[in-house]
């Protein structure tokens, strides 16, 4: 091939390749999640705030990605889910979910759900499991007023106003 | 089948429930050698119920395998958009629940397990309203009991005793004695609710120990009841009736037991139950007398699916009344947000009952009554995992300070209602879906009336008048069976009567034709009552009929 011709094809065949991997953007679908982008919408949903500890800091990711396992269908659903959020905060941003900071995060993943409805009920699921998990932690139970398992210790107080008050 | 897969009893019974539970308990206690099959497993309640976890909210009531029935239904009716905004279920955290057009098929809560449902109870025991039995005659609706309150009154007594149950005395269901166990003082919660409320509070009776009882210790209010109680305390069949009845020596209990079929014979008499122990084992087994009580969805499959020559339509169904007047739980559940903090997710899960509306005549312009529940911690709301998913929009650090703010806030009222008969709504045989015997399923249809719906608005629109008078006024969540079937009390689907042609048993719960087949429990209801909770009638019944078997036994019949 002459030289000329190589660089006549040389745009066009970038062209192709950008348009290659934004293709394959839209219609590959990951199985699972991907763990940098999980760890960050976690962290999101549960930043470190005084005595409540980040998701990460209690390894929610860990567990979230066990319950995925006897959850494939599930996983699946969470992997596309947080997909579709980073591909978003490319197109606003030119960079990843994860390298946000917690504000830009936040914010992200508000207009996301505002622009795309069809994913809400995605999201609904994933925010319970994540409160599923989270809040059986007993780092983050013992904040709650008057609470704990409902045994062995039972409320024997619950004739009581709350013992807080 | 060889000999060794045969077996033999004075009385079969199948189900384990109340309906099994408290026959099985009045027969072995007046002499009878009885044989108690049972679809699913006996639990092991400080092994099995999950309280004590870290996690414990993320564990609904436990269902190893093979304790939940299979069963479909049948497409439900389309929801009318002016009502949705008045009864569609919701909440602040996920919005509207049911965003199709039609009513959502849920669930029919229920365990297969020694013990039946009343291991998943929160331990109601109530009597039904007098009038509750004469529906008919009074008002020209539904169907009337073949008994009356007196006629049960003494079972109700009797069941109570064993049971344990707690309550204080309400006039208007007459006693012959008082309650075994003083009632349960209301929560702080229900306190609050009942002194800021225009109606009528009682502490709920409950099958749940408010002092020590025949080696079970009383209640120490932890909430959860509906996750299988650990201490016992709670009065389900299995530590209750069947505990006892083994007690005699005269129980044997095949757990993981599943009656496949009732052979009818000539002579109008059963001669054989097939009963499948595990796959492929089969065992024929004999008995003088056989009593169904497997719950109104299970009864009358099991009777559809023992269809022979002898019954070609199915057996006991002669009058082609097996599996009609299906009766649900017409429910209503609101949710608000006290100012002030209550720690209501302490204590019993339903402390309070107001019975003003329970009347089949009390809701004005309406048939069937009512009543009303404080039932914060029944609603799920006693973890901070409902409260953070269900009441509380949004997430993030913001939701997280506001969730630690109003934790123990929150109050709900719960209602549920009469349920009526109507010729939509009834269990039939799937046409498709099959179990693993290659038996069709059962199929759930239900349709909800006019009246069902007005009934479902008074019910709404009360419970939001109590939390406006209690200041929860601020709406976190609400639901009920217009947008969604889930059921917890099933009923009427092989109805007691004096008249073959519109009922299924008499007044004993014999069948009307087959003189040594019984039914005990909920599906011989004709009527469903203003939304009292079934299982201690369900017992009375059971204790009732023990005494009319036993007779006949004497008798040689
Ligand atoms: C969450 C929840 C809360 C409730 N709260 C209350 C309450 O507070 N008070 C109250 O009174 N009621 C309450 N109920 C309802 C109550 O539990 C039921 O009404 C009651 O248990 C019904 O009794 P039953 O004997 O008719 O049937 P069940 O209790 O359902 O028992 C039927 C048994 O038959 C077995 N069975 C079915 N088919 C077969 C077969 N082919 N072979 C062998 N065995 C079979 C099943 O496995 C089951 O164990 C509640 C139910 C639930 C689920
Ligand atoms: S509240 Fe009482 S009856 Fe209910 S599970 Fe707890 S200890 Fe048992």
């Amino acid at each position: 091939m002459k030289r000329r011709t190589l660089l006549l094809l040389a745009p066009a065949s970038a062209a192709i390749a950008a348009g290659f991997w934004r293709l394959k953007d839209l219609l590959w679908q990951p199985n699972t999640p991907d763990a940098v982008l999980l760890t960050a919408f976690l962290d999101t949903l549960f930043p470190a705030d005084g005595e409540w500890p980040a998701a990460s800091a209690l390894d929610m990711e860990k567990e979230l990605e066990r319950s995925f396992a006897h959850r494939p269908h599930q996983a699946k659903k969470v992997a596309r889910l947080l997909e579709v959020l980073d591909r978003h905060s490319r197109q606003m941003t030119n960079l990843g979910f994860a390298h946000h900071s917690l504000e830009e995060r936040e914010r992200l993943i508000e207009t996301l759900l505002e622009e795309k409805g069809d994913l809400a009920m995605s999201f609904v699921g994933l925010r319970a499991l994540a409160f599923q998990i989270y809040y059986s932690h007993p780092t983050v139970w013992s904040s709650l007023p008057d609470y704990h398992p409902p045994q062995p210790l039972g409320y024997p107080d619950y004739q009581q106003p709350p013992a807080h008050v | 089948m060889s000999k060794r897969d045969e077996l033999e009893a004075d009385v079969i019974i199948v189900g384990s429930g109340p309906g099994g539970g408290s026959l099985a308990w009045g027969l072995c206690t007046m002499g009878v050698r009885v044989l108690l099959l049972e679809a699913g497993p006996a639990f092991v309640p400080s092994r099995d119920y999950p309280q004590t976890a870290s996690d414990w909210e993320r564990h609904e009531f436990p269902h190893p395998k093979g304790s939940r029935g299979r069963y479909t239904f049948a497409p439900l009716q389309a929801l009318d958009g002016s009502l949705r905004k008045e009864l569609g279920s919701w909440n602040a955290g996920q919005g509207p629940l049911n965003r199709s057009g039609y009513r959502s098929g849920w669930r029919y809560h229920h365990v297969r397990g020694v013990g039946g449902s009343t291991l998943h109870f929160i331990g109601e025991a109530h009597r039904l309203h007098p009038r509750a039995f004469r529906i008919r005659t009074e008002h020209g609706i539904g169907a009337d009991w073949p008994i009356d309150y007196q006629a049960l009154e003494p079972w109700y007594a009797k069941a109570e005793a064993l049971i344990g149950v707690a309550g204080e005395e309400e006039p208007s269901r007459p006693r012959s004695s008082p309650f075994p166990m003083p009632a349960h003082a209301p929560g702080y919660a229900a306190q609050r609710l009942r002194n800021a409320s225009s109606l009528n509070w009682h502490p709920n009776s409950l099958a749940v120990l408010s002092r020590p009882f025949q080696g079970r210790p009383a209640c120490n209010y932890c909430s959860a009841c509906n996750r299988g109680c650990p201490r016992t305390d709670k009065g389900s069949t299995d530590v209750t009736f069947i505990r006892q009845a083994l007690a005699s020596g005269r129980l044997t209990l095949m757990p993981q037991t599943e009656a496949v079929s009732l052979v009818a014979g000539p002579s109008d008499r059963v001669a054989a139950l097939i009963a499948s122990t595990g796959k492929n084992k089969y065992k024929r087994i004999q008995g003088r007398f056989y009593v169904i009580a497997c719950g109104a969805v299970e009864t009358p499959r099991l009777l559809l699916l023992s269809a022979n020559n002898h019954a070609p339509r199915g057996l006991a169904n002669e009058s082609g009344q097996v599996g009609r007047n299906f009766m649900e739980t017409i429910f209503w559940k609101s949710t608000g947000l006290h100012p002030h903090s209550l720690g209501s997710h302490r204590g019993l899960p339903a402390d309070l009952v107001c019975w003003d509306f329970n009347a089949p005549d009390a809701i004005p312009n309406v048939i069937g009554g009512c009543r009303f529940t404080h039932s914060t911690a029944e609603g799920g709301f006693n973890g901070p995992i409902a409260h953070a998913t269900r009441a509380l929009a949004g997430w993030g650090a913001r939701h997280r300070r506001q969730l630690q703010k109003e934790f123990g806030h929150l109050l709900s009222i719960g209602a549920i209602g009469e349920s009526l008969p109507h010729p939509d709504s009834r269990i039939t045989l799937d046409p498709k879906r099959k179990d693993a015997f290659g038996r069709p399923l059962a199929r759930i249809h239900s349709h909800l009336d006019k009246m069902a719906i007005e009934r479902l608005r008074f019910m709404a629109r009360k419970s939001r008048e109590i939390l406006q008078e209690v200041g929860a006024e601020e709406l976190r969540e609400e639901y009920g069976s217009y947008d969604f079937f889930s059921s917890t009390h099933v009923f009427g689907t092989a109805r007691m009567g004096l008249d073959p042609e519109t009922s299924v048993v008499n007044a004993d719960g014999r069948s009307h034709r087959w003189t040594n087949l019984y039914i005990s429990d909920a599906s011989v209801f004709p009527s469903s009552g203003g939304g009292e909770s079934p299982s201690l009638t369900i017992a009375a019944l059971g204790l009732r009929m023990a005494r009319h078997i036993a007779d006949r036994l004497m008798r040689r019949e």
